[in-house]
């Protein structure tokens, strides 16, 4: 019984991990979404944002695979139960990328050149965020000590976004003279899109440290 | 050979009542199905209850002098004890109602072993003393080894099963070579049975229990335990087979329900002096005179009602 399980749970933790990557690449490709639209590629934007659709769609394949797994007795029960909670904020990670890329090829919100730079700086601190959040799910597996430091970068780096949102919010509201209100909730809930990628990361974080936690005597 | 009924009976009801303390943890956290954990628990009550059954039961016969009889009726008594107790959910123990049993049986025949008898009690007050010294040790032990050396979580939730699984399997082994002598022990004095016979009718009985009725303690027991962590519950319930076992080879039948009471103390004294709680010791106190007190008096009316029926 005990080979049965280790296998098993070899290729949970090989699914998890995969998960894991597939979540990034999704940020990753709406961060270069986000990129393209500000520099006024909307065509290019677009395709990004329909590859991060299927890169979510195939976060999503492996999450089902995962549950479906663990559900069959893998893991102690204790951390199992988390473990499930964990995948599922980190898959909201992918969720909440892919409605950002979405926001954008929809709505189409017109970007002052004040904020653009800004906008940009939390793409890229929302995609390091989101590295670091794979790292707390790869040493979950393979150095747990490090999972609370990787969950303080975390929480860190979503710290930053939200300056750069908060400045953000303040150039739309204070400095910007936008003649439109319609035009302003657009850029409010572009920025909003963009911070709650890292808003779920946080939340997943502080699941896996829980689990990390789980392992202490 | 129908006077064996009540050994038993008594066998059946120890097994349905004490698997509990032996795979409950593992069965209520889901790491072991039930079915399993019966089936592992039966068979290896029954190898503990052949291989090292026979010391208690030397223990129990040098304890007093019993006929036919009176074994029947010292069992039969400490059955209908545990019976009534269990009804007023008063704290139980089949060691001490036998116990009890005998030494009625002993005041009303050939007198009793003052000798064997301080060993009993002794070991009675020293079983959850000695678990908590244990599994306070273990955790010490095993916490310094295990301690930022296990890496993934992966491993260590291997490792926990293993160790449920591996402890469970002790702990049966070690109810059966403790507490078979309580099933069937007083036959053997009596000269009913051999002491082969008796370990193998003993553990079938006690392993019978376990098959048949031994769920509900078993999910009540074990809910109770798991809301510690897995270390804690695996280290507590370690800590009791290993004191099960001491008491083994010591020649004691000892109550497991109180060595995994103190097991669980133990465990808790790690963290906090808050852990002993008084009302626990206060029930197992209760436990030590009330059981073999009870026995004790239904054994008498029984043998006076035997007396003057026969």
């Amino acid at each position: 019984m005990p080979l049965f399980i280790h296998k098993k749970e070899k290729h949970i933790v090989e699914l998890i991990k995969k998960h894991a990557d597939q979540v990034v690449e999704t940020v990753g490709l709406i961060r270069q979404a986000i990129d393209l639209y500000l520099d006024g590629d909307k065509e290019e934007s677009k395709k990004y944002t329909k590859m991060a659709h299927k890169a979510e769609e195939k976060a999503d394949i492996i999450e089902r695979e995962v549950d479906k797994e663990m559900f069959e007795g893998a893991f102690m029960p204790s951390i199992r139960e988390v473990l499930y909670v964990a995948l599922d904020f980190v898959d909201k990670v992918a969720n909440r990328a892919e409605k950002t890329g979405d926001f954008l090829t929809l709505i189409h919100p017109v970007i002052p050149d004040e904020i653009r730079e800004d906008v940009k700086k939390m793409g890229a601190l929302t995609y390091e965020c989101a590295e670091k959040l794979r790292d707390c799910v790869y040493h979950l597996f393979e150095d747990v000590k490090k999972v609370y430091e990787d969950s303080v970068k975390v929480e860190f780096l979503e710290g930053e976004v939200d300056k750069y949102a908060w400045k953000v919010m303040e150039t739309i509201f204070e400095k910007l003279d936008i003649k439109k209100f319609s035009e302003r909730m657009m850029l409010r809930e572009m920025v909003i899109h963009i911070s709650s990628m890292s808003n779920k990361m946080e939340d997943a974080s502080d699941k896996i440290d829980i689990i990390s936690l789980k392992m202490r005597l | 050979m129908f006077r064996l009924i009540s050994g038993v009976y008594l066998g059946w009801g120890l097994g349905a009542n004490d698997a509990a303390n032996i795979f409950g943890t593992g069965v209520a956290s889901g790491v072991i199905k039930y079915r399993t954990a019966v089936i592992l628990t039966a068979i290896f009550v029954l190898v503990g209850a052949y291989l090292e059954g026979s010391r208690g039961m030397e223990t129990y016969g040098k304890l007093t002098d019993v006929d036919i009889n009176s074994a029947f009726i010292a069992s039969l008594a400490a059955a209908i004890t545990i019976n009534i107790l269990t009804m007023f959910a008063l704290p139980v123990s089949t060691s001490q109602a036998i116990v009890g049993s005998i030494i009625a049986v002993g005041l009303m025949g050939g007198g009793i072993s003052s000798k064997i008898l301080t060993k009993v009690l002794l070991s009675w007050v020293l079983t959850p003393i000695g678990a908590a010294v244990i599994s306070y040790t273990l955790y010490r032990v095993f916490g310094w080894l295990l301690e930022g050396r296990i890496k993934s979580v992966r491993v260590w939730s291997l490792m926990m099963k293993v160790g449920f699984f591996c402890a469970g399997i002790y702990g049966a082994y070690t109810l059966g070579a403790n507490n078979v002598a309580n099933s069937t022990g007083v036959f053997v004095k009596a000269g009913m049975i051999t002491p082969t016979a008796a370990v193998i009718i003993g553990g079938l009985s006690i392993g019978l229990g376990v098959l048949t009725f031994s769920r509900r303690v078993m999910m009540t027991i074990g809910r109770k335990i798991t809301e510690m962590s897995d270390f804690a519950a695996l280290i507590a319930v370690l800590g009791q087979d290993i004191t099960v076992h001491i008491f083994t080879w010591v020649g004691v039948p000892v109550s497991t329900s109180q060595a995994i009471v103190g097991a669980v103390m133990g465990v808790g004294l790690v963290k906090s002096s808050k852990a002993v709680n008084l009302k626990v010791i206060g029930n197992i106190g209760i436990g030590w005179i009330s059981t073999p007190a009870a026995s004790f008096v239904i054994t008498l009316a029984l043998l006076m009602l035997y007396s003057v029926l026969f």
